[in-house]
């Protein structure tokens, strides 16, 4: 695992356990495979190097993460609402993961978070997999130049 | 005394989260007010009376920055206590706004940071008063 890959399952975890009081932990490659749906998010970003981020979620975890941030019951959320939790959730994770890896010196800029609708996700530069209790979150991390180790 | 308050959030699940914590804060709250981006936020301000504004950065239409850039303009507004709720991480641009507004809060937050920053904010600006209208 790199350093990145580290870095981004780091993140990843604590946000999730922050912002929707879920906890996760590495996905072990001898874990059965989730069969649950997933839905993606994708920020872009600008800076001292461009690419996007994208998370993908199983359904069911995405009701809870829903549910935990608005602090009401599963069944009383709706689908837009699970999409604006994703999409602040992958907000929260990009805007701590650039200065976990560059420094807090470096400036960035974020595109708006958007749901991905596309299936299949190409070959990232970088890539973490959480296991949940109800499913698996993915962070894809794509950049147009390789993360120096100094940095 | 109750407060009125304007939450200025591109995330209507953000919003909520920021309104549930400042409920369970123990603030008296008053009349709550909500904006998806800065335009949506000055003009919940040039319509009602707002004593403290919680706002995000990075929204369509209008961000955070030039929002708060608009409250300093205008008389009304200006003296208004601002907490910027936001994930951005750079502490050059945590830098420059920091001094625009009365605090910063960094996302993911923990509820009772939001509550400890709002008391703080307000302690201040009611103390403020205080001390102005004994000067007059």
């Amino acid at each position: 695992m790199t350093e990145v890959n580290v870095i981004l399952f780091k993140v990843t975890q604590k946000v999730l356990e922050k912002l929707a009081f879920i906890f996760s932990f590495p996905f072990d490659e001898g874990d059965p495979e989730c069969m649950e749906p997933d839905i993606k998010a994708v920020v872009t970003f600008t800076g001292l190097f461009s690419g996007k981020l994208i998370l993908s979620i199983s359904e069911p975890v995405l009701t809870e993460l829903s549910a935990n941030m608005l602090g009401v019951e599963e069944d009383e959320t709706a689908r837009e609402q699970h999409h604006d939790a994703l999409k602040e959730l992958i907000n929260v994770v990009c805007g701590n993961l650039l200065p976990e890896i560059c420094g807090d010196k470096m400036v960035f800029d974020f595109a708006l978070p958007e749901i991905l609708l596309e299936d299949e996700v190409s070959q990232p530069d970088y890539f973490a997999k959480l296991a949940l209790d109800e499913g698996v979150c993915k962070a894809y991390l794509f950049t147009d130049q390789p993360i120096k180790s100094d940095l | 005394m109750a407060y009125n308050i304007l939450i200025v959030d591109d995330s209507s699940v953000m919003r909520s989260m920021i309104l549930k914590t400042m409920r369970l804060s123990g603030l008296p709250i008053g009349e709550v007010y909500e904006g998806a981006h800065g335009k949506e936020g000055l003009e919940a301000l040039n319509n009602h009376w707002i004593d403290i504004v919680l706002v995000d950065i990075n929204m369509p239409v209008m961000n955070g920055e030039e929002m708060i850039d608009n409250m300093h303009q205008n008389t009304d507004l200006k003296d208004i206590p601002i907490i910027v709720i936001s994930t951005e991480g750079s502490s050059t641009r945590i830098n420059r706004i920091q001094y625009k507004v009365s605090g910063f809060i960094r996302k993911p937050f923990a509820p009772e940071t939001i509550r400890d920053m709002v008391f703080e904010v307000m302690n201040t600006t009611e103390k403020n008063k205080g001390e102005d209208s004994d000067g007059s």
